[in-house]
């Protein structure tokens, strides 16, 4: 698809391309925020994948309007003047790949499901941290740990599923790490086959867990996010990346807890709402299932992911904010290109439009 | 309750057993199937709710085991051979793991002990290690706690995509695997028991090295490679990835140790890395080759002489020499439809097996390849001109493995082929003025004739050996065409000339007492009248008991009949415009299939194929001296556009061929499958084709050197008939006695479906409907089952007449009208709802109300007449800016004023559908909005129930389902059940009602691959969902994922079926 085909299809990527954002995805954050607020009264920050960390800098935006006692200060180049990271506010962000910096925000190339991870995101967290000593627990706590990690899609359902519930495992174990109590969690999930199972552990830690889509988020895909609020550990639970949770290590269900009781209720929206509660059959053994609540972000009125929409007249497709910095399929475009291949007709700049479909 | 009865999807586990028998995990089955006779000997659910995804049988043991994995868990069975064939499986206790199992292989037997470990590598790089005893005990014997199996050696917290175990001796393990980030680690493990028993492992990291830019999907150790092997490797090792490389990797040295701390396998770097450190450690790369299209899942196997055989998930696969230290592409097969291939194996007999995500199962042989010849060149030189100016022109076969052909100097020769051997070659002629430089040639079984620029006609009789002229036209000839009629041996023979020529016909019979050889002779020419331009391509003679005719095709598309009375004495013939078929392409070929059910008329089917790519069938009729032809089959081919002939094959199998690249094809329609694929380098060359058994005879041209090609068998067996490449969007099932099911999928195409649970071969397709450019949103029959209606992107809507019973072609499809807005713009047309207008005695006449739901928000009517095939723009309206999903209409009864939209917004809306005025999208909107779900509504069921009320059941992407209770006057309350499912509900269809308790059944289905039954009840006597009651009365795991339609099915003896499609089909029995 060209541009200016995908800017009728897609909204969110013409409007990430107007508003300045990296890519569509920011919209993403920005609508469970509006249902969440995520943000209010949070000055510690881990975000994993580099196109939210845009997001998160517009978001400081917003906090600091919050605070007018911030002493704004120089900010010469680019972004809005007024858009000066808060003292108090740190914001860690991960990813594979290299991110092109962004004021206020410490950027690490590094992988989350690694263990030595974690003493780089203590380090950047916490300048005084000590990584010689063995604790892995962060002095100085997080409020809020966001993830929007997705794997490459094999197209083999089981295997993707499974590589983005490790993603979110990883996020998590981090998160456990870091995360103060009563902090939330906020990831990408795939909603798929077994996604109750990840549903029902993690409601072990944290009181709340939600299922949110944002309308930027397309109805036809899988995707959706996780919400987690106050992180409530289990007693003796201790957080160790040497013996992460996901691969192998579960934590313990009571699987005669109460999950959701059946009921039938009539809605302020004169919908009759009938929860029929969870059903045990379901459960396979020790795994526990439990579906969370379903919550659409973002207000009606805003954009359609799905629809298709007219371009004002006269509209020019600008180019997106920032492509893809390397692709690992990058080399191979260029040999078939050298061979006069069939890929040598795909233009490399062709990729920069994948940076705006996150 | 819900029952299994049978599911298609993709094959994700294979293994051979012996030379007979073949195990395939698809889903959570794993069924056994008979490799000779493709059939189905065993089917047994292994996992609950867990597709497999390895597989391995042991043969050695008796009775056989087989490991079955998937996920994290892992199975043994043991199977035998129980009477009429069957296989009998039986499952042994299941195992679990706390990761996911990449691979797994089976020790041989240690001499002391006698039993064989099994290994397992996860995700995490661990190793299990474990009896294969307590795998094959009895379920009830083994406790909950030892049915988890702990690792041995435990893994690293980084994640792998593919791994690959191997036991170098019974206390032995290497393994090789690849991490996401494209470094691949090799690492070996010394088994040793202590004193009590138990087993403790050594490890020891071999190499640990950036094998590829992008994640690393497929690596694979040899075996030990024989010693003469060029270069001395002993063992190597293959890995494929992202990157689209395949590379090969001299494992022969593995004394070598890492320099990395084991237990720090990963901590070179995090994250993708453009330093390439510890070269030290890197085994020498062999051979790196890119020989694929796209992403490389896996590399499958080494075989003899260190010939891998990587298997390509896009389209190819290669078989590829790695002894030279550079990968060599031997064999390219296309097999699958589709992406991807999820699953090999190889026999100890040389065959090879390949699972696709079509759910195809193909096997072909991996080193002999017999079923084809390689091409063989046939040297110009054997035309015995030393100064090699004489080369091969024109020819045709004139039996089974005999051309007759022309040469450039003016020969006429006979070739015999040969499988693979140089052909013989007879002069007929040694030099013909008229055939120099320039010559046709055409055939029929037994004679051929060749003419050229002086307009002589030479005759060759192949039983005779002998040559005549039979004609002379007197001018340059640029076409013959030969077909025989009848019984006694009579020929019509078209020769036509360039110019406003009009072509001549020749009828040539055997000739009389005095011609002992009864060589045909000359009876009677007569011209064919043609109108200026008309360039004749194909030509075919219709016999019947009174009078003969002749079809001549066009270049442009066009076909004439002329009327032969053989009683008058007429030498010009004048045309009848018969039909235009195929565009304003050539038509390539003609064949007529006679019809003897009625002597008095004649009539009958008139195949022809086209350089638009398709194959045409006209229903040809003889009413009241006019010819009159209708069009009841005309359906793309998978490969052209140049489609060039057709014939009908043993079984009346109708195989047609043409080009599709640098390919010629032949492909068996009734079958839907390949028949041949020869490269040749593309259409434009002469070429012949004479088809025989399960394949035949393929000649060409190709710069000046003839080549030829023969194949005796097909390439490769399809045990089952595959479904689509890619995942269904859409199911409709007709209201018909005999059920035709209806799925359109994202690989852009529409197929027809029988399913039967007696002839064991569940699914088969039809026919394959082309013409879709994207992928398929809704489809629906109309109430009789003649018409089909499909739409798609692009505003693409599309009407298909469907003809059931058509002899020859099964199912005669035609695409009888698109919408006039088809191909306009980019919007898509979500769903559509099509309203019957039949007057009862008119059926012809009868027009539809179509509605179609647009992306953009919009809604429109259209009137179309069925007669006329015309569309009229009824009215349009707007929605508000969320996407439309579906419309529908909520009431039963036919004169409804009530039209229903759902959308993304999560709302259903009430149109009024009757507008006498045409209508703008700005002046009409719905009249009734009601809110039932948080986002978009992706699926849509309705019962109309007495008190004229309707439910309108709808599934939601926030998991839950809604029943809303409608009135006729508009008005909307909902019962809805949030947690319905784990995920976006996708599918829902009504299956049976009972009218005495008011109560129904339907199936709802989601993203989940959870498939439940739900059961209603309701008390008309309550206002508002008061009277609704709702029940999960069933929730059952279906391997079909990314589900996208439910639909009610009749099962054989009137049992109620639901249908599930998505990733494949599934079906099963409501009870």
């Amino acid at each position: 698809m060209g541009k200016s085909s995908k800017d009728k299809r897609d909204a969110y990527y013409r409007l990430a391309k107007e508003q300045g954002w990296r890519a569509r995805s920011a919209f993403k954050l920005l609508q469970l925020d509006e249902e969440f607020n995520l943000f209010e009264g949070v000055t510690r920050v881990r975000v994993g994948r580099a196109a939210w960390e845009d997001k998160r800098y517009k978001e400081k935006l917003r906090l600091r309007q919050a605070d007018p006692a911030e002493n704004s200060s120089a900010l010469e180049d680019e972004g809005p003047p007024e858009a000066t990271p808060r003292k108090d506010v740190k914001i860690v962000a991960i990813d594979l790949q290299p991110m092109s910096p962004l004021e206020g925000i410490n950027c690490l190339k590094a992988d989350i499901t690694h263990p030595s991870t974690i003493p780089l995101l203590l380090k950047a967290l916490d300048p005084d941290y000590n990584s010689t000593s063995s604790s892995t627990e962060a002095s100085h706590p997080v409020d809020l740990v966001l993830s929007d990690g997705a794997p490459d899609v094999t197209g083999l359902h089981d295997l993707d599923i499974y590589v983005q519930s490790q993603l979110l495992w990883a996020a998590l174990n981090l998160a456990l790490c870091v995360l103060k109590p009563g902090g939330s969690f906020l990831a990408k999930i795939f909603r798929g086959k077994d996604v109750d199972l990840l549903y029902a552990q993690l409601k072990i830690v944290f009181e709340h867990v939600t299922v949110a889509k944002p309308r930027s988020s397309r109805a036809s895909s899988v995707e959706a996010f996780i919400v987690c609020t106050n992180f409530r550990p289990p007693k003796g639970f201790k957080a160790s990346l040497d013996d992460p949770l996901g691969a192998g290590r579960k934590l313990p269900t009571d699987a005669k807890a109460p999950r959701t009781q059946p009921s039938r209720r009539l809605r302020d929206d004169g919908i009759t709402e009938l929860e029929l509660g969870s059903d045990p059959e379901e459960d396979d053994g020790e795994d526990i299932r439990w579906i969370a609540p379903f919550l659409a972000c973002g207000d009606l009125s805003s954009f359609d992911a799905d629809a298709s929409h007219k371009l004002p007249d006269g509209h020019i497709s600008l180019d997106p904010i920032q492509p893809p910095t390397a692709p690992p399929y990058r080399r191979a475009l260029e040999e078939r290109k050298k061979m006069g291949g069939a890929y040598g007709k795909t233009k490399l700049g062709a990729l920069s439009e994948r940076s705006a479909d996150g | 309750m819900l029952e299994h009865v049978h599911h298609q999807v993709p094959v994700t586990a294979l293994a051979f057993s012996g030379n007979d028998l073949i195990f395939a995990g698809e889903g959570n089955l794993l069924n056994a199937y008979d490799i000779e006779t493709s059939q189905h000997r065993a089917s047994l659910q292994v996992f609950r709710r867990q597709a497999i995804h390895g597989l391995i049988v042991d043969d050695t043991e008796s009775p056989s085991i087989i490991i079955v994995w998937g996920g994290c868990l892992v199975r043994s069975l043991t199977w035998s051979l129980s009477g009429n064939d069957r296989v009998k499986l039986k499952p042994g206790p299941l195992f679990r793991t706390a990761d996911w199992i990449l691979d797994a292989s089976l020790s041989a037997v240690a001499k002391e002990g006698g039993r064989k470990l099994l290994a397992l590598v996860t995700a995490h790089n661990s190793l299990i290690v474990t009896d294969s005893v307590p795998l094959a005990s009895r379920a009830d014997s083994i406790s909950d706690q030892d049915r988890l199996l702990v690792p041995l050696v435990p893994g690293s917290n980084c994640l792998l995509y593919c791994a690959h175990v191997t036991w170098r001796s019974p206390s032995h393990c290497l393994i090789a695997c690849g991490t996401v980030f494209g470094n691949v680690i090799v690492w070996s493990v010394t088994l040793s028991y202590t004193e009590t028993g138990s087993l403790v492992a050594g490890t020891h990291i071999h190499y640990s090295f950036p094998a590829h830019d992008g994640s690393v999907f497929g690596v694979q150790i040899s075996s030990m490679l024989p010693k003469e092997m060029p270069g001395g490797h002993q063992r190597v090792l293959a890995t494929c990835s992202d990157d689209r490389t395949i590379r090969v990797w001299d494992l022969s040295n593995l004394a070598t140790s890492s320099p990395v701390d084991p237990s720090k396998q990963c901590s070179r770097t995090t994250g993708y890395s453009t330093i390439i450190g510890t070269e030290q450690c890197a085994p020498r790369c062999l051979a790196k080759t890119m020989g694929h299209m796209s992403r490389i899942w896996h590399i499958v196997s080494f075989g003899e002489d260190a010939s891998t055989i990587s298997w390509h998930l896009e389209h190819l696969s290669t078989l590829s020499d790695a002894s030279t230290h550079f990968l060599q592409q031997f064999h390219f097969a296309n097999m699958h439809a589709g992406k991807h291939i999820w699953s090999t194996a190889i026999s100890s007999s040389g065959r090879i097996a390949t699972g696709g995500s079509d759910g195809t199962i193909a096997i072909r042989s991996l080193s002999s390849r017999t079923e084809i010849s390689l091409p063989l060149k046939i040297s110009s030189l054997l035309l015995g001109s030393f100064n090699n100016a004489d080369t091969f022109k024109a020819y045709s076969f004139i039996a089974a493995s005999t051309l007759l052909a022309t040469t450039t100097q003016g020969k006429l020769i006979a070739l015999e082929l040969l499988a693979s051997q140089i052909p013989w070659i007879s002069e007929l002629a040694s030099s013909l003025p008229g055939l120099c430089g320039y010559s046709v040639v055409t055939s029929v079984p037994g004679a051929g004739w060749a003419a050229g620029l002086d307009g002589k006609v030479y005759m060759y009789v192949h039983e005779h050996r002998r040559l005549t002229q039979v004609f002379d036209a007197r001018r340059k000839i640029t076409g013959l065409f030969a077909q025989r009629t009848g019984r006694n041996g009579a020929i019509n023979l078209l020769v036509t000339g360039v110019g406003d020529i009009d072509p001549t016909m020749l009828l040539l019979t055997p000739g009389m007492a005095e011609n002992i050889n009864l060589m045909p002779v000359l009876q009677k020419a007569v011209r064919l009248a043609v109108i200026q331009g008309f360039v004749v391509t194909s030509f075919v003679v219709i016999t019947t008991e009174k009078c003969y005719q002749v079809v001549l095709g066009s270049r442009k598309g066009d076909a004439v009949l002329y009327d032969i009375d053989t009683a008058v004495d007429q030498s010009v013939i004048q045309a009848h415009p018969l039909l235009q078929a195929h565009g304003k392409e050539a038509i390539t070929s003609l064949h007529w299939v006679g019809s003897n059910e009625s002597p008095a008329n004649s009539s009958g089917l008139l195949h022809s194929t086209g350089r638009d790519g398709t194959h045409a069938v006209h229903h040809i009729q003889l009413a009241k001296g006019e010819w009159h032809a209708e069009l009841v089959h005309s359906l793309a081919l998978p490969f052209g556009p140049n489609i060039e002939g057709l014939t009908i094959h043993t079984d009346n199998h109708i195989w047609i061929w043409g080009f599709r690249g640098k390919d010629f094809v032949a492909y068996d329609i009734n079958a839907q499958r390949e028949i041949i694929a020869i490269e040749c380098g593309g259409a434009h060359r002469n070429w012949a084709f004479q088809p025989e058994g399960e394949g035949g005879w393929f000649v060409w041209t190709g710069k000046a050197e003839l080549y030829q090609q023969q194949q005796t068998q097909l390439s490769h067996k399809l045990l089952n008939s595959g479904g689509h490449g890619r995942e269904i969007k859409a199911l409709a099932i007709s209201s018909t006695e005999y059920q035709i099911i209806a799925t359109g999928a994202e690989d852009t195409n529409i197929k027809l479906w029988a399913f039967s649970t007696r002839a064991q071969d569940g699914f088969r397709c039809l026919q394959t409907l082309r013409k879709h450019n994207t992928g398929i949103q809704h489809l629906q029959w109309s109430r009789d089952g003649r018409y089909l209606f499909s739409s798609g992107g692009f505003e693409e809507f599309f009407v298909w007449r469907v003809r059931p019973g058509l002899p020859g072609v099964g199912h005669g499809v035609v695409c009888e009208s698109t919408n006039p807005n088809s191909g306009s713009s980019d919007l898509r047309i979500m769903g559509f709802e099509v309203r019957e207008d039949y007057s009862p005695n008119e059926a012809e006449r009868a027009s539809f109300e179509v509605y179609t739901a647009y992306s953009d928000s919009t809604l429109k009517c259209w009137s179309y007449e069925v007669g006329g095939r015309t569309w009229s723009l009824q009215w349009q309206g707007d929605y508000l800016t969320a996407c439309l999903t579906d419309v529908f209409s909520p009431f039963t009864t036919t004169n409804e004023q009530w039209l229903a939209t759902a959308a993304t917004d999560g709302h259903l809306a009430l149109w009024s559908s009757k507008h006498t005025v045409p209508k703008a999208a700005d002046e009409l909107r719905y009249t009734h909005r009601h809110k039932i779900h948080q986002n978009a509504i992706l699926s849509v069921a309705t019962i109309s129930l007495p008190h004229d009320f309707t439910l309108v059941i709808t599934g939601g992407d926030d998991n839950a389902i809604g029943i809303t209770r409608l009135t006729t006057a508009g008005h909307m309350h909902t019962l809805l059940i949030p947690r319905a499912h784990a995920a976006a509900v996708t599918g829902l269809a009504v299956l049976k009602s009972s009218s005495s308790d008011g109560s129904f059944t339907f199936a709802s289905a989601g993203i989940d691959q959870r498939v439940k039954l739900w059961r209603v009840t309701v008390d008309a006597g309550f206002s508002d969902v008061y009277g609704i009651e709702v029940e999960c009365v069933k929730s059952t795991f279906t391997a079909v994922a990314d589900v996208a339609s439910v639909a009610s099915y009749k099962l054989a003896d009137g049992k109620a079926g639901v249908l599930v499609a998505g990733v494949g089909m599934d079906v099963w029995e409501v009870k």
